[in-house]
């Protein structure tokens, strides 16, 4: 059996640019930066003072008092984004479809605000007893299943968790799931919540989060800005997509998975290397073909300039040729969200035709020189686009795009 | 003979790592000892807890051997006590 084209048709995203994907768009577009003092939690008492947050997120909008209790902080940013992406690909649900559609989420972290909330009520305020709902909302697949309950999806649903790649892996299982046959539809992306106070120390400890803002391949760069929030894209057929006459924002034709097997922290670029090439392997993408990546581009020392050599690697004198920027300027590093935000930031892309900027570039910086769309957006129609996630354990995933002809 | 500050780093050093103290000497330099920078990282942060002090991250990054340890932690101790507080916004 051959394998499956496979659309993009729905798109939904909260972020530190705004709760729903065009709020997303436009900051993209206008290269404005999402990043702030950190308002959820004493800084004080933190060595750094800024985040990429969620700003006036307020859950009785989205969900009843009820429901609003059941959900931890990721997973309300999963069903809110995937409300947005079934509703934006205007699916009429069945029995039928129901059973034939997959959900894959990611999170590197969970319900890490009720489990701080729990522990803090133990250790601190000795108290003998947990909320009785602290388990299911701790668990990372809540986002997923509070997803199938809502749409009543029934097939196969499942959450993955590999850190910063968490997202891909996600989106990538579910386009495979799509393009094999095994379902027909996908919801598919990742969320995080993880600016507590509990787990931004234990970031502190880290030393590798800025203490001014985000600054991707510039050479003053200081560190990662951690964000919030997440997305969720649809994902199906594209014949069924064209039959039905939906729009279509770009074809997913290739993921490529590897681990470096070297570091838990420390990046590789042979690991990161390889999984770009099997993304375009997979896809079949020409890499001379490949307009725009949308970059890993934590803003870490380490991190911009391994992944500029795995540009170089890759692509060789191509690399002269192709834009990259990271969107984690504008919303932050969401940890086992970024990925999905950064999907739905290079699906517009295409989409489009407009790349949006690296944000906060002030320096270039020679270890850096590829062309990172400094500050400003730019209109280029491209053809392929890739979205690269490195997470930390060394697992790599990388998601690759084709512009839909109009 | 190494001072008080440099046996209680080394100590330190050791407990964090893992390792035999006597292979810790004043002149090691943490990549020799086979530290990565998670050791480092580690290091730093059990300097912080055994001195009470806040290692700021430029200086953190520049500790890569005992000798830099002992300097920085007598310089942070000497600020603290002449009354500049370590920043704790680093």
């Amino acid at each position: 059996m051959g394998y499956r084209r496979v659309a993009v048709t729905g798109l939904g995203a909260v972020s530190a640019l705004g709760h729903n994907v065009p709020e997303f768009w436009e900051s993209l577009k206008a290269g404005r930066s999402g990043i702030g003092p950190l308002e959820h939690v004493d800084r004080t008492k933190l060595r750094f003072q800024n985040g990429a947050e969620v700003r006036n997120f307020n859950p009785q909008a989205h969900f009843d008092a009820k429901r609003a209790d059941m959900l931890d902080r990721f997973a309300q940013f999963a069903v809110v984004a995937a409300r947005e992406a079934v509703a934006d690909a205007g699916i009429a649900w069945t029995p039928e479809l129901r059973e034939r559609t997959c959900i894959v989420t990611g999170t590197s972290i969970g319900g890490e605000a009720a489990q701080d909330q729990g522990f803090f009520e133990l250790y601190r305020e000795n108290r003998n007893r947990v909320h009785p709902l602290t388990v299911p909302r701790v668990m990372p697949n809540a986002g997923s299943s509070h997803i199938s309950m809502e749409f009543g999806i029934t097939g196969p649903v499942y959450t993955i968790s590999t850190a910063c790649s968490s997202s891909n892996h996600s989106i990538g299982q579910a386009f495979w799931m799509v393009r094999s046959g095994l379902v027909d539809a996908a919801i598919a992306g990742g969320t995080e919540a993880p600016l507590t106070f509990g787990h931004l120390k234990a970031w502190e400890a880290l030393r590798v989060v800025s203490l001014t803002t985000c600054r991707p391949f510039s050479k003053n760069r200081d560190g990662m800005i951690l964000g919030e929030g997440g997305a969720m894209i649809v994902l199906e057929p594209l014949e069924l997509a064209v039959a039905r006459g939906i729009h279509i924002y770009a074809e997913i034709v290739g993921l490529g998975m590897s681990a470096d097997a070297f570091h838990l922290t420390q990046p590789s670029p042979e690991g990161a290397s390889r999984a770009v090439r099997s993304a375009l392997k997979d896809g079949e993408v020409p890499p001379d073909q490949v307009g725009y990546i949308n970059a890993h581009g934590t803003a870490t020392l380490v991190n911009d300039t391994m992944e500029t050599s795995v540009i170089r690697r890759v692509f060789g004198d191509h690399a002269e040729r192709l834009a990259v920027s990271s969107t984690k300027s504008m919303h932050g590093h969401a940890l086992g969200g970024a990925g999905a935000l950064e999907a739905v930031a290079t699906v517009l892309a295409l989409h489009h035709g407009i790349l949006p900027p690296t944000a906060n570039f002030t320096e270039p910086d020679p270890a850096c020189n590829l062309d990172v769309i400094p500050n400003q957006a730019r209109q280029a129609q491209v053809e392929y686009a890739l979205s690269h996630s490195f997470a930390f354990g060394g697992l790599n995933a990388v998601l690759a795009f084709r512009r839909w002809g109009n | 003979m190494p001072d008080d500050v440099t046996e209680r780093i080394i100590s330190v050093i050791a407990k964090a790592t893992k390792k035999d103290v006597a292979l810790i000497t004043p002149e090691a330099k943490f990549e020799q000892l086979g530290m990565d920078s998670l050791d480092g990282l580690t290091v730093v942060s059990a300097l912080e807890e055994e001195f009470n002090v806040s290692i700021p991250n430029e200086e953190a990054v520049r500790i890569r051997d005992v000798r830099q340890a002992v300097d920085s932690l007598k310089k942070l101790m000497a600020e603290s006590a002449g009354g500049t507080a370590p920043s704790s916004t680093g």
